[in-house]
């Protein structure tokens, strides 16, 4: 009660400070008054009787100051002051301040822009109801997806969590005709957005009502995102119950997501989302159990209250095996997936607050890695910072001495130039923000080339908090020993009166935070050489084949379900179509998208050996003939597929294949077992790079394609693929006008293979060239400043006959044996650290030898030219400086 | 001043203000001061300017209070205010001190006799 009555009586003091100030001086100067009447009428002199007051007062300044802090609370109010003292101090010398606040603020403004990609990516919780209960249930690495036959009997049990939902997402086509214009959608269950506990920003979310195949009692209903409706509609507010046409189907608009939700997956928006069940809708040509059964579903769930994880794993493996009993009992056995009791029948179940993230996966090592780079680059502008509060620091001591002796205490010295650090700081962080802010969209725009990450990066509560906790360490290193050295004058307070030039020269501490800054240098700038030099070998290893030389077109047939026989005549119809154009070399088509993830493996072995216990998967593509000529793969032995061979029982392999199950042999003539077929080897033709470039050219079987997938891939005669794109198109529609055509970027795809590596080794140069330019700054601040503590002795060699190389060299050498202590520091942190980049290397070890050497002798020549200035400077000193100064 | 003036022990001010002004009823900040020295026999030694911060605690705790005023020689003074609550306050303390002089005290004896 007292404790709360205190800090009611504070406040007020708080707010009140210019009225109680004024009433202090009042009572004080009436208490002196009232004294000295009484001295007075003990027959003093008036000037005695005065005199006699104040001494038995004590100090009237030390009362008013412990009066003030009573008053407020011991910092409160004269933080205020002494920050605004700062501010003025700091503005009195703008030059010095901006370079500080500059120098901060690209520290701050990297380790904020990084830290806004990993809150984006990993921290933050999806924006819906209660996310730290939601769950994503898992089974196995094999199994991250499952089954629509799973979920139609899960769902039914569906009381083991605190509500289920399941989705999946398709590209899906918004055009009427012709050309195809590209959406995502998200095919959600009917009881998605209740159990995400999202409300609609205009008319309704989708429901269980809607979610029956064929569309609820209202038709086919369809779900748009906010930005969607924003973009593609123009924020039309009577955009419920308009038609929107996808896949050629007619859906019905029941309402738009609420603004800040992206979608269940991190890095993934969408555009559209529908229920479950109307998926045959967007595939009409095929049958609906087919469309059902292409689904790959994520599971999530809410947790109970009072559940945790551990709970509803037990619970869900309970009712698991009747789950996939009813589920995969009526269909044929060989649908069952393999192990199904031990993968589907044990799911994990694992708390995603943030749902899940194909992005987050990819990018969680090089975010870190290169938050921890921006860390290093902001503690190396710290250096520079603490480097210069020193040398200011020493140029206050004289005033520093004084206000100690007049009664200051050290500890308030100390607070108000760790305030100076903290304005300072305050500045760099909102400099920093303002980085980030501009900043973190280019790089989720660079994470990803083909333009499908959307990130939220919205400023909140995890950013505000970690700018200002980064701009109070900061405030804390940069000038809190500084402070604490400046201030430390122990019994000689009166000596700190004389000369400036009595303190010493080039304290230890600086050396040691110079040679911090040089080591650190020396850390970013190895790392960053490592990361560049595997991006380097990373373009340079190529693809097996040039993907800017192939234009990419994707084919999608619509109209009514038909036979599978008429969907690949009507494919090979359109292939040769595009085959018999004269602007093409060659056209082929094949079942995957060269370059993207998500291709098919086949298990392969000898014919003539027994069948080997382990399984041994290659990567099968299925190609149509000529889809070597295409891409450019030579053929090493054999031949290519013609279209003779479709029934024939042969495979073409790539190098790697041949050498790993043919050794030296000649492959050709051969036989394979290849899936469920034994197929004899037609032709070896070169390794090529199907799906990353760090994971390089793999044992890769072809088989005859004969379906037909709508991936055509061609080869321009004249290498001319813009011109070429409206020509194929028209080709295209003209021999079948009911399909939808759009172009792939297949040089797109190439570049995102290596965006990672790309962006880290963008980052880390951009980081290393900062922290490298920042240490120069540093060390010529450093030495500039030693340079003029030392003008007097330095003119006094002088006078006594030591020649400017003398002089050039003391000061270079001084510089030196800091700068070789950085680089031996930062060379034994480097052999310690640099391990830990492994697995963002390719093709150079963490511990390269060169990389080091190169990096050792770039920084020393560096930390070299950067004393080499000051150290001139100091050779040209002439001995009359002695005459005006000393 | 003569060396046997004992300074005011820590933390003991708050307990004479409130005393003083329960024994005199409302006074300012001089007359506070005075009567303290005063009472103690001029045997506290107390730079009087100590007295305003612990005025100001006692008064953000609200067990006194202040008010303008005049003084009996016509300045403008500041007059201080035991309340309720600072009444409560001072039994508190006065009991809390009689007993811990009492258990002091105590333990004084039992010296005197073991010797």
């Amino acid at each position: 009660m007292t404790r709360l009555r205190t800090f009611a009586a504070k406040l007020r003091g708080l707010a009140n400070r210019r009225r109680l100030e004024r009433e202090l001086k009042l009572e004080l100067a009436s208490h002196l008054d009232e004294a000295t009447a009484d001295f007075e009428k003990q027959g003093l002199a008036p000037d005695e009787a005065r005199r006699a007051a104040l001494r038995s007062f004590g100090g009237v300044s030390q009362a008013v100051e412990s009066h003030r802090d009573a008053r407020g609370w011991p910092s409160a109010d004269s933080l205020l002051r002494d920050a605004r003292r700062a501010v003025r101090l700091i503005r009195r010398s703008p030059a010095v301040a901006a370079a500080a606040m500059l120098s901060l603020g690209l520290g701050m403004g990297g380790t904020t822009t990084m830290f806004s990609l990993l809150n984006g990516l990993m921290l933050r919780p999806l924006p819906v109801r209660d996310p730290d209960r939601l769950v994503l249930i898992t089974a196995g690495d094999e199994h991250n997806s499952w089954k629509m036959p799973v979920w139609e009997q899960l769902r039914s049990r569906s009381d083991v969590f605190d509500g289920l939902f399941a989705w999946d997402r398709r590209p899906v086509d918004l055009s009427e005709r012709g050309e195809s214009q590209p959406a995502g959608a998200l095919l959600v269950s009917g009881s998605f957005f209740e159990v995400l506990g999202l409300q609609p920003a205009v008319g309704r979310l989708i429901d269980r009502s809607d979610d029956v195949q064929g569309g609820g009692r209202n038709g086919p209903m369809a779900v748009i995102s906010h930005a969607f409706w924003q973009r593609y509609f123009a924020g039309a507010p009577d955009v419920v119950g308009r038609l929107l046409r996808i896949n050629g189907t007619a859906f019905q608009i029941a309402g738009v997501t609420p603004r800040g939700f992206l979608g269940p997956e991190v890095g993934l928006s969408f555009e559209v989302a529908l229920p479950l069940s109307i998926a045959p809708l967007l595939e009409p040509e095929s049958p609906p159990n087919q469309a059902l059964g292409n689904l790959w579903l994520t599971f999530m769930g809410r947790l109970k209250s009072g559940q945790d994880a551990a709970g509803a794993t037990a619970a869900l493996h309970a009712v698991m095996p009747a789950v996939l009993e009813a589920a995969y009992d009526p269909l044929p056995s060989y649908m069952r997936p393999p192990g199904m009791a031990a993968t589907l029948g044990k799911p994990r179940v694992e708390p995603a607050p943030g749902g899940p993230s194909l992005l987050r996966e990819r990018y969680d090592r090089p975010v870190a890695t290169v938050t921890a780079i921006a860390l290093v680059v902001l503690a190396i502008a710290c250096v520079n910072l603490a480097h210069l509060f020193l040398a200011r620091g020493e140029g206050r001591r004289r005033e520093l001495a004084i206000a100690m002796a007049l009664g200051a205490t050290r500890a308030r010295l100390v607070r108000q130039l760790a305030i100076e650090g903290l304005v300072l700081a305050a500045a760099g962080s909102l400099i920093g923000l303002a980085i980030a802010f501009w900043a973190a969209p280019v790089l989720i725009r660079e994470l990803s080339p083909l333009g499908s990450a959307t990130v939220d990066l919205h400023l909140d509560w995890r950013m505000l908090a970690f700018a200002a906790t980064v701009a109070i360490t900061t405030a804390f290193c940069f000038s809190l020993a500084p402070a604490l050295r400046v201030t430390r004058f122990g019994l000689s307070v009166p000596t700190a009166f004389g000369s400036a030039h009595h303190a010493p020269r080039h304290s230890r501490l600086t050396s040691t935070l110079m040679a911090v800054q040089v080591g650190l240098a020396l850390v970013m700038t190895v790392s960053a050489t490592l990361l560049a030099g595997s991006f380097a070998r990373l373009q340079q290893r190529g693809f097996g084949f040039d993907p800017d030389a192939v234009l990419m077109m994707n084919v999608r047939l619509t109209g009514s379900a038909t036979g599978l026989d008429d969907r690949s005549a009507r494919y090979r119809r359109i292939l040769d179509a595009v085959n018999a154009m004269s602007q093409v070399t060659s056209a082929a088509d094949a079942n995957v998208t060269t370059l993207t993830p998500g291709h098919m493996t086949s298990t392969v072995s000898r014919a003539d050996e027994p069948v080997p216990a382990g399984e041994q998967r290659v990567l099968a593509l299925n190609v149509t003939p000529r889809w070597f000529a295409t891409m450019g793969i030579g053929i090493r032995a054999g031949r290519d597929y013609t279209w003779q061979d479709e029934n024939a029982d042969v495979i073409v392999i790539n190098q790697s294949l041949s050498r790993q199950f043919f050794g030296d042999e000649n492959p050709v003539g051969q036989r394979l077992r290849a899936g469920r077929r034994t197929q004899t080897v037609i032709g070896v033709v070169d390794d090529a790079v199907y799906r990353s470039g760090r994971e390089g050219a793999v044992p890769t079987a072809y088989l005859l394609s004969t379906l037909g997938y709508g991936i055509l891939s061609i080869r321009p005669a004249n290498g001319d693929r813009g011109g070429l794109r409206d020509a194929v198109i028209e080709a295209i529609t003209g021999v079948d006008p009911q399909v939808r055509v759009r172009a792939t970027p297949l040089a797109d795809f190439a570049r995102a293979t290596v965006a990672t590596e790309r962006l880290t080794a963008a980052l880390a140069g951009f980081f290393g060239a900062l922290a490298l330019g920042l240490s120069a700054i540093g060390i010529y601040g450093v030495m500039t400043y030693a340079v003029s503590r030392r003008t007097v002795e330095l003119a006094i060699r002088r006078a006594l006959g030591a020649t400017s190389a003398d002089l050039t060299s003391r000061v270079l050498g001084r510089s030196f044996a800091i700068v070789a202590a950085g680089v031996m520091t930062g060379t034994i942190a480097s052999v310690w650290l640099t391990p830990v980049l492994a697995p963002l290397l390719y093709g150079v070890e963490p511990r390269d030898v060169t990389t080091f050497l190169a990096a050792a002798a770039v920084l020393s020549l560096v930390a070299l030219a950067a004393s080499w200035l000051p150290a001139r400077r100091a050779a040209r000193l002439s001995p009359a400086l002695l005459l005006r100064d000393g | 001043m003569a060396s046997d003036k004992r300074d005011v022990v820590y933390g003991t001010l708050g307990l004479l203000v409130l005393k003083t002004l329960e024994a005199l009823g409302p006074l300012h900040g001089y007359r506070i001061a005075r009567r303290i020295e005063q009472i103690s026999g001029q045997q506290l030694a107390m730079n009087q300017g100590t007295l305003y911060p612990a005025l100001l605690k006692l008064e953000q705790a609200g067990w006194i209070r202040s008010t303008w005023s005049e003084s009996e020689s016509g300045r403008r003074v500041n007059i201080y205010h035991l309340t309720a609550a600072g009444r409560r306050q001072l039994r508190a303390e006065e009991a809390s001190w009689a007993q811990a002089i009492g258990i002091v005290s105590r333990f004084l004896k039992i010296k005197e006799d073991a010797t």
